[in-house]
């Protein structure tokens, strides 16, 4: 069996229809219980204090609004290169799961940074990449909106992904390329000693976990939603040849 | 392990920090709470549009 026969859009909603349920519930349990052992048993940071509870919430949001956009890439590279519908319309299915998870990220991130930096924004690199991030976003999603012709308005998306994928990689490196302002290096790494202290590695990995299974059965469900649409439209289309 | 959970439960004090805490987990929750509706929402919407037209076809 071929990884390319989920390409088929009955098998892809045969499929996702078996497994949604599944990854709705371990995403509810995972963040649940993540956001339980962060809140209720970790202790506050030496420097941060209590604030240090936002990682709960900032870092597994911003994770997935970035890595958002390379599966949209992903997906968008197979739309350009093999044509599969399915491919364009998971990449669609994404954007506004992406553009929720970068609103939690700006949001979190300004209400973490008021009282460590006494400023809501900054201008920094990682920051404004993020925004920018933001706006590729939104006019991602405008643009499949505006272009009437399915086909064409997946290839123009395809092509704005690309572009926009500068700025999900700028949003990730942007403290190792510039090492300047005042958002710090990543919470998160393979090297041990350069993540977070164990105490509040642990609960981040179940969070993150959470997000990103919450992501995946979202993107299923938006899927699935596209291709009912888009076969509800051919069957209307063809009645009235 | 309930003795385990209870001795590391830490109801923590928020202090300073409690609306800055506090907002972070009732912006996350909402706006994630809001995307799984309209998600939900436009599927059985996608879903029962399909089989309307479905099954006007096959009445003809």
């Amino acid at each position: 069996m071929s990884f390319w026969e989920y390409a088929n859009p009955v098998k892809f909603l045969k499929l996702s229809g078996t497994v949604l349920p599944y990854f709705s519930v371990f995403a509810a349990l995972m963040i649940i219980s993540g956001l339980c052992w962060g809140f209720f048993f970790t202790p506050d940071d030496y420097k941060q204090g209590a604030t240090v509870k936002i990682l709960y919430v900032h870092v597994p949001a911003a994770f997935v609004a970035i890595n958002a956009w390379f599966m949209m890439l992903i997906a968008s590279i197979i739309w350009l290169v093999r044509r599969h519908h399915v491919s364009a319309l998971a990449a669609k299915a994404a954007a506004p799961i992406g553009v929720a998870m970068t609103i939690i990220g700006l949001v979190t991130g300004a209400l973490w940074g008021q009282p460590m930096w006494g400023t809501w924004w900054e201008w920094d690199p990682k920051l404004t990449s993020f925004l920018i991030l933001f706006l590729f976003y939104i006019g991602y999603i405008a643009l499949w909106s505006a272009v009437e012709d399915p086909d064409s308005a997946a290839d123009l998306t395809s092509i704005l992904c690309i572009v926009g994928s500068v700025f999900a990689v700028l949003s990730r490196y942007a403290t190792v390329f510039w090492n300047q302002g005042l958002h710090q290096d990543a919470s998160l790494s393979v090297d041990k000693e350069e993540h977070v202290a164990d105490v509040f590695y642990y609960p981040l990995l179940v969070v993150m976990a959470g997000f990103v299974l919450l992501f995946i059965a979202l993107v299923l469900l938006n899927t699935r939603s596209e291709i009912m649409t888009r076969r509800a439209s051919a069957l209307v289309a063809r009645r009235k040849v | 392990m309930h003795w385990l959970l209870a001795e590391r439960f830490n109801m923590p004090d928020l202090g300073n920090y409690a609306f800055h805490v506090l907002s972070s987990y009732g912006v996350t929750t909402l706006v994630i709470i809001i995307v799984i509706i309209f998600s939900y929402i436009k599927y059985t919407r996608a879903k029962k549009s399909l089989e309307k037209i479905e099954a006007n076809l096959n009445g003809k």
